[in-house]
């Protein structure tokens, strides 16, 4: 059985909250956005997206697969790094791919399932966040190598999604529009967040 | 005798990430540094087997099959380069790569995501040395 245990990646580690699903029959653990998780537990990922990418992975021989809730970063007005959003979109990417080979997958045998970048908050936004999230996705995908095995993106509800990890299934259902307003002060919160989390990071000459 | 260094300073990038590559690979070149990629650590091997050693090795940590840290002491282990500078960088908590780059016998580490300027601020160190 393979471990779920990495010595890397807190995301791999018992989730902060595991309960009983009792449609799915799963043990099911919540994420929220900015989060990863990988595992070749049978465990149910759940999340609940707008704007933001959710881009399941999965391994179908080594029977691991990973779930990662983002959306890229603005670009800070004061400081403006171009390429800024791009990399912690690739972090989160390749830190859910890094994962799931850490559980035994293998690069050329992981396929996606690509959900969210719906357009849930017109005219509050600048531009439009969702498009760039799963454009950037898509692009990343491509580049990598990792065929999109099922989508749902682009539309105009929000999303909730059920991935069987282990088994490398996806249910997803809309949510209806009284559940907005909860949707839309997550992904604000997350956002604004991300301004102070995209920072440079460590590194040491010996 | 110390040999002249002719031409620009080599590198050799390991990183199983096409978008890695491709990305790492442009700011290093565009640094004026000739860039050698390999996707894994195969690829590496021959590559250091067919052009010798480079100036500098940046491995990535995780890798399917031997893994960036295995082959940093792979790579020390032969005679071509066993005094290479190799720099570790990782997706995995800063005190992780810190701990795994210092076994492996590495001479920097780094932390992913980084921007340009990062990498090319610790190589200009390594590479003084």
């Amino acid at each position: 059985m393979m471990s779920s245990q990495s010595p890397f990646f807190n995301q791999t580690q018992p989730p902060r909250e595991l309960y009983f699903d009792r449609h799915f029959g799963l043990e099911a653990t919540k994420l929220w956005p900015g989060e990863m998780l990988a595992t070749g537990e049978d465990w149910l990922l759940v999340t609940v997206t707008g704007s933001c990418v959710v881009i399941c992975l999965h391994d179908p021989v080594a029977e691991v697969g990973g779930m990662a809730h983002f959306m890229l970063p603005d670009l800070d007005a004061q400081n403006p790094d171009m390429h800024a959003p791009a990399r912690y979109g690739s972090h989160m990417l390749e830190s859910l791919i890094d994962a799931l080979l850490l559980q035994g997958a293998r690069r050329e045998r992981l396929m996606a399932f690509l959900y969210g970048g719906a357009n849930i908050l017109k005219g509050l936004y600048l531009g439009a966040p969702g498009e760039r999230n799963i454009l950037f996705t898509r692009n990343y995908l491509a580049t990598e190598g990792i065929p999109v095995h099922e989508e749902a993106v682009l539309e105009v509800l929000p999303r909730k999604i059920y991935f069987q990890a282990r088994r490398g299934r996806a249910k997803i259902r809309g949510i209806r529009a009284v559940h907005n307003r909860t949707i839309f002060e997550r992904e604000l919160e997350y956002r604004h967040r991300l301004r102070a989390e995209v920072q440079p990071t460590d590194g040491e000459v010996f | 005798m110390p040999s002249a260094r002719i031409g620009p300073i080599s590198i050799l990038l390991v990183d199983d990430s096409v978008c890695h590559l491709q990305t790492t690979g442009f700011a290093l070149r565009r640094a004026g540094y000739l860039v050698r990629e390999a996707c894994h650590a195969q690829a590496a091997r021959a590559d250091l087997d067919r052009n010798g050693p480079p100036a500098v090795c940046v491995i990535d940590h995780i890798m399917a099959g031997t893994d960036g840290v295995q082959l940093i002491q792979q790579l020390r282990k032969r005679r071509d380069t066993r005094q290479v500078p190799m720099v570790l960088m990782s997706t995995a908590p800063a005190l992780h790569i810190r701990d795994m780059a210092q076994k492996a016998g590495a001479q920097a580490w780094l932390a992913k995501p980084f921007a340009p300027e990062q990498l090319l601020a610790i190589l200009s160190i390594v590479l003084s040395r």
